[in-house]
């Protein structure tokens, strides 16, 4: 009988596809098989669109087929503030005619009420990651094709970040002061093994630094993280543990390269970390849906093995018994001690 | 395969392959006859593989299908990982499918209605009867211009529009006005995609809606939720929601089609197979009964009699991802009080950051299993609707109830996090399969009646509640427990205590009550009765503590709360 078990990509050489998509649908301007640069757009739209309902039956005295009648403009035009927008003939007195209050676009007209859709903010989707876009999705985005190292991560704020990643935690739980942040770091993208105060991610942010990606933090820094004005990813999870040995070894092989950071989003259920290299020969990397077997290595996720990475060793066919009494269904894994304990499926993810 | 094997069988009952995919797990779970009755024959658990890498439900289900393979012999699926129905003479396969969900995330609703506080306050409970949330709310209280509100309405791109308002034979002309704004921005929205719209207002306005909204939305209406200021009917706003549910979200799943297609029947979403199964108890045994569901998700919580049920689905509570934010409804220090031992706030947080980013999580030691039982009776308070009608029974599920290490931890939670009173049997879904029961209800009752008596549900026992207050150490009910295993004792319940009587399953104990004159159990103040109770997995609980339970702070606060878990064995 097959396990499967939610995994986490942490290698520092592989094939990467990652689609990059706009938030509503828009425009998509470049084409399958074109390299891109990470700074390149690669696709937009308009977004927080704001419209204007002129109720000009009401206001015209006019029936909603006269409104439509008198129409100066065909829906789509484009039309600025002072633009007459409805004409209607008289025979005697002088025209009835209505200028637009707005620029924008006559975007429709219903019952007698004219829609005009003003600008909204131009989203321009950029490609934040050299590679080569192997599928369009109509309307949506792209796919892009890279090769380098790959982290899932486990939470992150919601914008993306760009920039050469500088590794500044000696241990994978290191910390930093405040005061290490200096100007020459602007830029960058700093990787720390944990963060407690909230004043590194102030400082970070006047410092002009990119992003800052943690192993853990506080709970209470996460809200501080929303409004520090900076990407902030986690990879794993909260408290003072800091980084895993498996990612902490991939970002220190990675050290000086430029990094990309995604949100967790349409494109993919997991924060990622993406950093572009010369293509090489890929990892041999289990598939993120193989099923578990022994001598996969895992990370561990609870007490008291939280971050621990282990080993597969024996899985059970029957639920076993925990340390605490309640059952559940696992594997005997070995620690980095040699020590070999039970851990129940749920508390493991595999890294592929 | 040979012909024998491709035959089906023809025989009643049919057996059931039953999937329930969660946010976390899929469970499978296979009924059929066996010794001359209908039971659970085996279940299989995976997880639910609807987000990447997978990005299919498939793959979890057919591990767990494999599973009850495993434990009972019996081939499934074939050899293209399809599940073989109907069942063949040869015993292979099985007569049908069904499938239920909970794993689709919430239908993004916007409710367009005339006032707050009355005909909006029924569409959000008609909201809180599936797994929905409001995106934003037109009303006439709404200070935005028409512009905002047409902005609002395209921009938040809504999957169903909820409109009420208007008693019957009401006003019309308000609504109406609010409908012209909608159907502009409706008729944007539909460039992209047909929005859904339910039509839950004055009956009066039923063909002017449809005739505004007909071209440019799909349009259903069901009665008015308000048909007049004193009376409030969900029920059939709630059906329709429900499906529009299913219809729009649960088809959605990714490779859910490829499932579907080996089940004969739309599927079912979670509450609402738990709501027939509890609406189905209370029917069966004339009683009311509390149906309580603490998933990762949502918190889903039925009061159903034999007459009516009010379903309340909570999808911003849960165990797992809504946890992040579930500070906004609690605080450290109300968790922290259940827990016997010392815990800081920073504790409280960093352990609910860190289970809503892992949510799939047990825990491994005694300390984080008080805290994750500390937080389920929290999510569990914050769940609750105001004024539940007393009940004899509760039905209990999700995994924190179900997987504790000791049956009186489960019966521990739901008295700290519900403190009901009076007299009433608490039965655990320890196998994850009453809403498999309640999709089974509607066509076999006589199956679901033979697979309870098989005994596929937990009982844990019988609770007697005294509401009242006392001293400590002062006797709140003394009583006679008279059982032909037990023999003849007599019962003193102290005040601040909790008092368990071993009573194993399947024994029954005549129980004489006296509450003393500043206690009722529920018969008024200080009038008793003997009573007849069913042993269980914990056995007859007699809560002293009084009602409302009031927490210790004082020095000795750790040492009571920590009596409170030994009382019950927990």
């Amino acid at each position: 009988m097959q396990t499967i078990i939610r995994s986490a990509i942490v290698n520092s050489q592989i094939r990467i596809q990652r689609k990059r998509l706009l938030p509503t649908a828009g425009t998509i301007v470049t084409g399958v098989g074109q390299k891109v640069t990470s700074n390149q757009t690669v696709a937009r739209t308009n977004q927080n669109t704001r419209f204007e309902i002129l109720p000009l039956s009401e206001l015209l005295q006019l029936s909603p087929a006269e409104v439509e009648a008198s129409l100066t403009v065909p829906l789509g035009s484009r039309i600025s503030q002072g633009m007459i927008i409805l004409e209607k003939k008289a025979r005697v007195a002088r025209n009835l005619t209505y200028e637009s209050p707005y620029d924008g676009e006559l975007f429709g007209i219903n019952n007698g009420r004219v829609i005009i859709k003003q600008a909204g903010d131009v989203f321009e989707l950029r490609a934040q990651l050299p590679g080569r876009v192997v599928k369009t999705i109509s309307n949506q985005g792209i796919i892009l094709e890279t090769f380098g190292a790959l982290i899932q991560a486990v939470w992150s704020t919601p914008a993306d970040a760009h920039g050469p990643l500088k590794v500044l935690a000696h241990t994978p739980d290191g910390f930093i002061f405040p005061e290490q942040l200096t100007d020459d770091l602007a830029g960058q993208i700093l990787a720390i093994g944990h963060v407690d105060q909230p004043g590194i991610l102030e400082k970070a942010a006047d410092s002009g630094i990119q992003a800052v990606i943690v192993g853990t933090m506080p709970a209470s820094m996460y809200a501080h993280a929303l409004t520090c004005g900076i990407t902030v990813m986690v990879t794993n999870g909260a408290g003072i543990h800091g980084f895993s040995d498996a990612i902490f070894q991939v970002l220190k092989e990675t050290d000086g390269l430029t990094a990309s950071l995604f949100p967790a989003g349409a494109e993919s259920s997991r924060p990622e970390i993406i950093i572009p290299q010369e293509k090489k020969a890929t990892n041999e990397s289990m598939s993120p849906t193989q099923p578990l077997a022994p001598g996969h290595q895992v990370r561990l996720l609870r007490r008291p093995y939280t971050n621990q990475m282990a080993e597969i060793v024996y899985i059970y066919k029957h639920a076993q018994l925990t340390t605490i009494g309640s059952r559940a269904h696992g594997a005997s894994v070995r620690l980095e001690s040699n020590q070999v304990v039970f851990v129940p499926f749920a508390n493991m993810e595999a890294i592929i | 395969m040979t012909i024998a094997e491709e035959t089906p069988k023809n025989t009643t009952p049919e057996s059931y392959l039953i999937a329930e995919f969660g946010s976390i797990n899929t469970t499978a779970v296979l009924f059929d006859t066996a010794a001359g009755s209908y039971r659970l024959l085996a279940r299989g658990t995976s997880p639910t593989t609807a987000i990447d890498p997978w990005s299919n439900i498939a793959e979890g289900l057919v591990q767990a299908i494999r599973q009850i393979e495993g434990v009972t012999g019996r081939t499934l699926l074939n050899e293209h990982q399809q599940l073989i129905t109907p069942e063949r003479h040869t015993g292979i396969g099985v007569d049908k499918f069904a499938v239920l969900t909970s794993a689709a995330t919430p239908l993004n609703t916007l409710l367009v209605g005339l006032f707050d506080e009355v005909s909006l306050e029924s569409a959000r409970h008609v909201l809180h009867t599936t797994y929905a949330t409001e995106v934003d709310c037109i009303s006439l209280n709404d200070p935005r211009d028409e512009g905002e509100k047409f902005s609002a309405i395209v921009n938040k791109r809504p999957e169903v529009v909820l409109i009420v308002g208007g008693t019957d034979g009401g006003a019309e002309q308000r609504l109406l006005h609010l409908i012209d704004t909608l159907q502009l921005g409706i008729n944007v929205l539909s460039e992209n995609q047909r929005t859904f719209v339910l039509y839950a207002g004055n009956k009066a306005l039923r063909e002017a809606v449809n005739n505004r909204l007909k071209e440019i939305a799909h349009v259903q209406v069901a009665e008015n939720v308000r048909p007049n200021l004193e009376l409030e009917y969900l029920d059939d706003a709630a059906k329709m929601l429900n499906s529009l549910y299913e219809d729009v979200k649960i088809t959605k799943l990714p490779g859910f089609q490829a499932v579907q297609s080996w089940a004969g029947k739309p599927a079912m979403s979670t509450a609402y197979a738990f709501t027939l199964i509890t609406k189905y108890f209370a029917s069966l045994q004339n009683h009311a009964i509390l149906g309580i569901d603490i998933g990762s998700n949502s918190v889903t919580i039925i009061a159903a009699d034999p007459h009516a049920v009010k379903v309340h689905v909570r999808t911003d509570l849960g165990m797992g991802k809504p946890l992040i934010n579930f500070l906004d409804h609690t605080t450290p220090a109300d968790i922290a009080r259940w827990i016997p031992h010392e815990v800081t706030d920073d504790q409280v947080r960093d352990f609910l950051v860190y289970k809503s980013l892992y949510p799939q999580t047990i825990p491994q030691t005694e300390f984080e299993l008080y805290l994750e039982q500390a937080v389920a009776r929290e999510v569990i308070r914050a769940a609750m609707p105001p004024d539940l009608p007393a009940y004899a029974m509760i039905l209990a599920r999700g995994a924190v109830l179900t997987n504790t290490p000791r049956p009186g931890q489960t019966v521990l939670m739901l008295l700290d996090a519900l403190q009901p009173s009076g007299i009433f049997s608490i039965a655990l879904d320890k196998y994850n399969v009453l809403p498999a029961l309640g999709a089974l209800a509607m066509t076999q009752p006589t199956a679901v009646v033979q697979a309870l008596e098989a005994g596929v549900l937990t009982d844990l026992g019988w609770v007697i509640v005294p509401t009242g207050k006392g001293q400590s150490g002062q006797s709140v009910i003394t009583g006679i427990v008279e059982s032909e295993q037990l023999g003849q004792f007599n019962l003193d319940i102290e005040y601040g205590s909790i008092d368990t009587t071993v009573l194993a399953s399947g024994q029954i104990a005549n129980v004489t009550l006296n509450p003393n004159k500043r206690n009722d159990i529920g018969f008024g103040i200080g009038k008793g009765k003997k009573i007849t109770v069913r042993g269980g997995a914990v056995g007859l609980v007699i809560d002293g503590r009084g009602r409302p339970l009031m927490l210790p702070n004082g020095e000795d606060k750790f040492e009571i709360v920590r009596k409170w878990h030994w009382d019950v064995g927990g």
